[in-house]
């Protein structure tokens, strides 16, 4: 000990002695660079997730501290294990463009082999002196980035004109280096993939909270539909009873000055009003049923024509002065339906159909194939509708204004119940009319059972 | 004899209307809408009104804001008589300046009386 202190306390060192001291000296230096550049890379994991800054701060270092002359970093997709992120500091897009090309064949095995694979110029197996041609390098090195033994990318570095070889010491610092560099990466990875995540669950928010408040104000509509519809409702009904108890009540009060002729009358329209307020509420019933949902369609074969020939005979009583007539194609095929509710748009259109049908007039019904629909068609020859109301009168409790409605009014329901349930079965129906020229009300069937909606 | 003139687009409802005043004693013109309402005011010049208020055509609401809002009509009597049933109708009635507002159905007894009382303020 003593001796050393004197050698080094002394101002003229033997040459041997400085050399050795030289080569500490040097190593020294070196460790201290490496220290340095560990430092470095280990700051960054603490000072930043932001993956971009990492990724230059780590080729800048690798070139600066692990002496390469051209430097890149490839992620690899956390399923498919592929590269799909990738940056490079100072190869050309081109050169990267041949590392990728490499990755399957050569690089991922030396990956998966070593910690840090080195191929040189001097002698190297074919495949890798290609490589090294392609890259105009002497020297490739490959470092696995892993975080708990699983591939999550690599680094790579070339040194152009000079063969490289590590120590040992220097091998366990490139380690170091590396998996400092790993963690920074796969933590800055994953704090953007919780960002994304942050992101796409406020996204999901929003979205629920616009869901939400397009139901509400559907729900909304749904209800001033819906208060609109009891407004008309109690209108409607008020209707006919404030008839109904305007005779009664005139009745009984005026008992003396009313003659056996009008007495007679107003019993009559009496029962006409309680008719109509008894359709009413039937019709009520059905379009609630159907609005509800609460509607069976019973599918059955139909014979249009048999079931037209009953419901003529069900409205004949009415229509002594109107000719029923029918006229069905030769082809017009059995069609799938309900029995019932195809009755009940009859009724309503051969009904309305009679109602404004003058005296000595005809009532006709046609009905044809048309591909795989049917058309049935009504035809009267009474005052006709203009073109303006033609969908209007398929609207709940619109009724015309002409002199027959106000004699005899509907209830409104009529149309808008056969749209409905035509509808149900899949078909349309529309009027074909000019006023003064008489009235086509038309709808539509599939024939075919998948058309049906079965 | 006061003469009234009763609006309602409803056949059975204006017969009963007209026959059930006649017997308390009023003469009756009648109109099917707004429009013969307004022409039937100009030409009868009746005393009072018995005004529907869902009507084709012309509507009451809009047969009330002319007369009220016309000042050779203005003091004409007005009852609405209507289906509509609910406070913002009434309320509304009261805005147009109707001096009375009936829910259909009615006693007729009791439109009668407020008929009386009305022409006896006039």
């Amino acid at each position: 000990m003593a001796r050393i202190l004197k050698t080094s306390g002394s101002k003229s060192i033997p040459p041997k002695r400085r050399r050795v001291l030289r080569r500490t000296t040097d190593h020294l230096d070196e460790r201290l660079i490496q220290l340095q550049a560990l430092h470095r890379i280990s700051t960054l994991i603490n000072s930043t997730f932001n993956l971009e800054e990492i990724l230059k701060v780590l080729t800048d270092s690798m070139a600066r501290d692990l002496d390469f002359d051209r430097t890149g970093v490839v992620f690899l997709d956390r399923n498919s294990q592929k590269p799909f992120q990738s940056a490079y500091a100072s190869f050309t897009p081109v050169e990267f463009r041949l590392i990728l090309e490499h990755y399957d064949s050569l690089l991922l095995p030396a990956l998966d082999k070593e910690d840090i694979f080195i191929e040189t110029a001097d002698n190297p197996p074919p495949q890798w002196a290609h490589f090294l041609n392609l890259l105009s390098a002497m020297s490739v090195c490959l470092l696995p980035m892993r975080v708990k033994s699983r591939l999550i990318g690599f680094a790579i570095g070339v040194r152009n004109h000079r063969l490289m070889h590590l120590s040992d010491d220097q091998r366990r610092f490139f380690s170091m280096f590396v998996s400092q560099a790993s963690t920074a990466i796969e933590n800055a990875r994953l704090y953007e993939a919780l960002g994304q995540s942050n992101l796409t669950l406020e996204e999901k928010v929003q979205e629920r909270t616009r869901d939400l408040l397009q139901a509400n104000t559907r729900l909304l509509e749904l209800d001033q539909i819906k208060s609109n519809f009891i407004s008309m409702v109690s209108h409607e009904l008020r209707t006919p009873l404030t008839a109904i108890k305007g005779f009664i009540v005139t009745l009984f009060h005026y008992d003396k000055e009313i003659s056996e002729e009008k007495r007679h009358l107003y019993l009559g329209v009496l029962n006409e009003e309680t008719d109509r307020l008894t359709r009413l509420i039937t019709e009520l019933l059905d379009i609630s049923r159907i609005e509800s949902g609460r509607i069976d369609i019973q599918w059955s074969t139909v014979v249009v024509p048999d079931l037209v020939q009953r419901v003529f005979e069900t409205l004949s009583m009415k229509a002594a002065a109107v000719r029923f007539e029918k006229n069905f194609s030769v082809d017009f095929p059995e069609v799938f339906a309900d029995s019932d509710k195809l009755e009940q748009v009859l009724i309503n259109l051969i009904g309305n159909a009679l109602k404004y049908s003058p005296s000595d007039s005809r009532v006709v019904v046609r009905g044809r194939r048309i591909d795989d629909e049917v058309e049935i068609s009504i035809e009267d020859e009474g005052p006709g509708i203009p073109e303006s109301e033609h969908e209007k009168i398929f609207d709940k409790f619109y009724r015309q204004d002409n002199e027959i409605n106000r004699k005899s009014p509907g209830t409104g329901l009529g149309l808008p119940i056969c749209r409905t349930l035509v509808n149900l079965h899949g078909g349309k129906i529309w009027v074909e009319s000019q006023l003064g020229q008489g009235c086509k009300f038309k709808f539509t069937l599939p024939f075919n059972l998948d058309k049906a909606g079965r | 004899m006061a003469k009234i003139l009763v609006v309602d687009d409803e056949e059975h409802i204006l017969m009963i209307l007209k026959d059930s005043l006649e017997f308390s004693g009023f003469q009756i013109v009648t109109a099917t809408n707004g429009e013969e309402a307004l022409e039937s005011v100009a030409k009868e010049k009746p005393d009072l009104l018995v005004l529907d208020i869902g009507m084709p055509k012309m509507d009451g609401w809009e047969v009330c804001r002319r007369l009220k809002g016309d000042p050779h009509t203005k003091a004409l009597p007005i009852i609405i008589l209507t289906a509509y049933a609910q406070t913002s109708d009434q309320r509304k009635g009261a805005d147009l300046g109707a001096d009375r507002f009936i829910t259909k159905p009615c006693d007729l007894t009791y439109l009668v009386e407020e008929i009386n009382n009305l022409l006896k303020k006039k």
